[in-house]
């Protein structure tokens, strides 16, 4: 009896209480990482080797930061990121260049576009449940989306090519340094997005439908609701990533989002670590980088030994990542204090 | 087309599956391994073959078995070195694991396949396989169909045979069940899973073998039938043998029925989309108590 009435009490103080934000810290956070990424500039206007995977490291942030909200923080087994990331893509690259829609609203068009399959796909993974069965739904899913976009017309299996290059209003971004301090501005927004995302009260109830459902369910909150929410915005941020991937690089192919490229992004997430802030960030400079540098050494396109590795080693050996290895900024504390939330 | 001719030509694709799905049933299905390399020793079953039967020119008897002992070597290790480490874990979070792994390893095996061997489609001459061609119904069938068509079923039969009337098939399927009871009953757990990992290698290596004699080698040549066999897996049943087998060979019936009506696109969408209306139905009729409204909207908020 007593029992019941602890766990009632607890219920409410649940409800009641509110998670607070540090906001000057995560404002000061945010303009360091601004100005760290500022310090960057004469490199990429240095060299335009550098410059062009500088950019695509810092698309692949915006990717896997939007992967790392269902697959690290919800924890939900969402197998087809890349086919998110096609959609925005696409859908940005034919808006702006077949509609003649400017390049900013064509952006998030991909990206809200994207974010609506992310919900259809909530739906299948809420009916389906078992993390399993959503590996293999998911993976279908995306098999059965590149199909689709090899036989349409518009898109085929040469995918889209010239597209055109990210504007704001009518300025077109010509230039790689131009370019990179959007990109830049594009991912602080994203790492502060996420950031509040997962430090509010809501994405404190994420990690906890993440870590245990039934307990959450049971605590008298939906745990399909808080699905939905994390693969809605998880996919919004993939398909923005996708559509500036699109226009940025100027080609986009359906071949390339692949199972492939979704165990790619489940390989840079896990390097630089799940639920982490600057985690994405890391993955994807390594991952980028690395192959990169085993070529102008002259070892060729060893980038499948590199990959491979990788996986093996992170599964095996590092499951937390770089930037959850390394103390200090670890991320994991202050899910764990987030779960006191339970207590009364 | 007749009917006949459908009917055999589904048999010949069908069987193209089975004869992947079989070894994939076994360390998939049964022991519960997504083994995303499987598609790339496959490969290296293949090019062993061509290495020592095209290039050092021996009889094709002696390149089978390099190519058997090789894929199973290579078996042998992965098993060892990789997955065991893996058993422990939590249950996604295994398979996850071994779904990563195994797909790196697969990465590198096909990129050192790549810079062995190059990437340009070899081919296998073998005139005993591939001059000789019968008359049925109609169609020309060449021994190699057969021969694949034979191996197909067999290789379903004796897993059948293999995992419900063998000692050994009765301790796999009791490790899979629970490990630590099977250790507890004094099975020996690792050999057992060890052995029948090596004999899926085993498998997967002769069905690399007789694919290459039909088709063109390349080094990602196993990724497709690896996706296929997932799909014919899953749909057969998960752990179930016999299930399988029916799954792939209606599987290539149907594509060999369908091609007839439907691009081949519509056909791989098809199958795709099929397994994902099994899975959803799957968990709709397991967790039939609970409607799909309440789940997506009220779970929780009943009491």
């Amino acid at each position: 009896m007593s029992d019941t009435t602890t766990a009632t009490d607890r219920d409410d103080t649940a409800v009641s209480r509110e998670v607070s934000l540090d906001w000057p810290r995560l404002g000061k956070q945010t303009l360091l990482f601004l100005v760290v990424g500022l310090l960057f500039t004469p490199l990429v206007a240095g060299s335009s080797y550098i410059g062009s995977f500088v950019l695509i490291i810092l698309v692949f942030a915006v990717m896997i930061s939007g992967f790392d909200v269902m697959f690290g923080w919800a924890n939900l087994y969402v197998f087809c990121p890349a086919t998110f990331a096609l959609i925005g893509g696409v859908t940005s690259a034919l808006l702006a260049d077949t509609v003649g829609a400017p390049f900013l609203l064509s952006m998030v068009a991909g990206a809200l576009l994207a974010a609506l399959v992310g919900l259809l796909i909530a739906v299948a993974v809420v009916v389906i449940g078992t993390d399993f069965d959503i590996v293999i739904a998911t993976l279908a899913f995306g098999e059965v989306m590149i199909l689709l976009f090899n036989n349409w017309e518009p898109v085929g299996p040469t995918g889209i090519f010239s597209i055109s290059k990210p504007a704001i209003a009518s300025i077109v971004l010509e230039s790689q340094t131009q370019q990179y301090l959007f990109l830049l501005v594009v991912v602080t927004l994203t790492i502060l997005a996420v950031s509040v995302f997962t430090s509010s009260r809501l994405g404190t109830l994420v990690v906890a439908m993440g870590e245990n459902e039934a307990l959450l369910a049971s605590l008298g909150y939906n745990p399909a609701r808080y699905k939905f929410l994390t693969i809605a915005f998880g996919a919004f941020l993939l398909g923005l990533g996708g559509a500036l991937y699109a226009h940025v690089n100027g080609i986009i192919t359906p071949r390339d989002f692949g199972v492939h490229q979704t165990l790619f992004f489940v390989l840079i997430l896990m390097i630089g670590g799940l639920r982490s802030r600057y985690g994405p960030l890391v993955g994807a400079i390594v991952m980028v980088t690395l192959p990169e540098i085993a070529r102008t050494f002259g070892l060729g396109n060893i980038r499948p030994y590199i990959v491979g590795t990788f996986l093996i080693v992170v599964v095996m050996y590092m499951p937390r990542g770089i930037v959850g290895a390394t103390p200090g900024t670890v991320n994991i504390g202050s899910f764990i204090t987030k779960l006191k939330i339970w207590e009364s | 087309m007749s009917i006949a001719q459908n009917v055999i030509n589904g048999l010949i694709q069908g069987s193209l599956y089975a004869l992947f799905a079989a070894s994939f049933t076994i360390i998939f299905g049964v022991m519960d391994i997504p083994n995303m390399a499987h598609g790339a020793m496959f490969a290296v079953g293949a090019y062993v073959f061509y290495q020592v039967y095209e290039i050092l020119a021996l009889p094709w008897f002696v390149a089978l078995a390099c190519s058997i002992v090789v894929v199973g070597a290579l078996g042998a290790a992965i098993e060892r070195g990789f997955l065991d480490r893996l058993y422990g874990r939590d249950d996604s979070e295994y398979v996850f694991g071994v779904i990563l792994v195994t797909f790196g390893l697969g990465l590198i095996i096909e990129r050192f396949i790549g810079q062995f061997w190059g990437y340009d489609n070899l081919v296998i001459e073998m005139p005993l396989l591939q001059d000789h061609a019968f008359l049925v119904a109609g169609v020309s069938v060449t021994l190699a169909q057969i021969v694949i068509i034979l191996f197909g079923v067999g290789s379903f039969a004796f897993l059948y045979w293999f995992s419900n009337h063998t000692l050994m098939g009765h301790s796999l399927r009791a490790i899979v069940q629970d490990r630590e009871l099977a250790y507890m009953k004094g099975i020996d757990v690792e050999r057992v899973f060890l052995y029948t990992f090596v004999l899926g290698s085993a498998m997967i290596s002769i069905a690399g073998v007789l694919y290459g004699t039909m088709f063109t080698l390349s080094p990602d040549m196993g990724f497709n039938l690896l996706i296929k066999s997932f799909i014919i897996v899953i749909l057969g049943g998960i752990g179930s043998i016999f299930g399988a087998g029916i799954a792939g060979f209606g599987l290539g019936m149907y594509e060999a029925f369908a091609i007839a009506y439907l691009d081949s696109y519509y056909i791989f969408a098809s199958e795709f989309l099929l397994l994902i209306a099994y899975v959803l139905l799957k968990s709709i009729v397991t967790d039939a108590e609970t409607p799909i409204l309440t789940k997506l909207l009220a779970y929780g908020r009943s009491q």
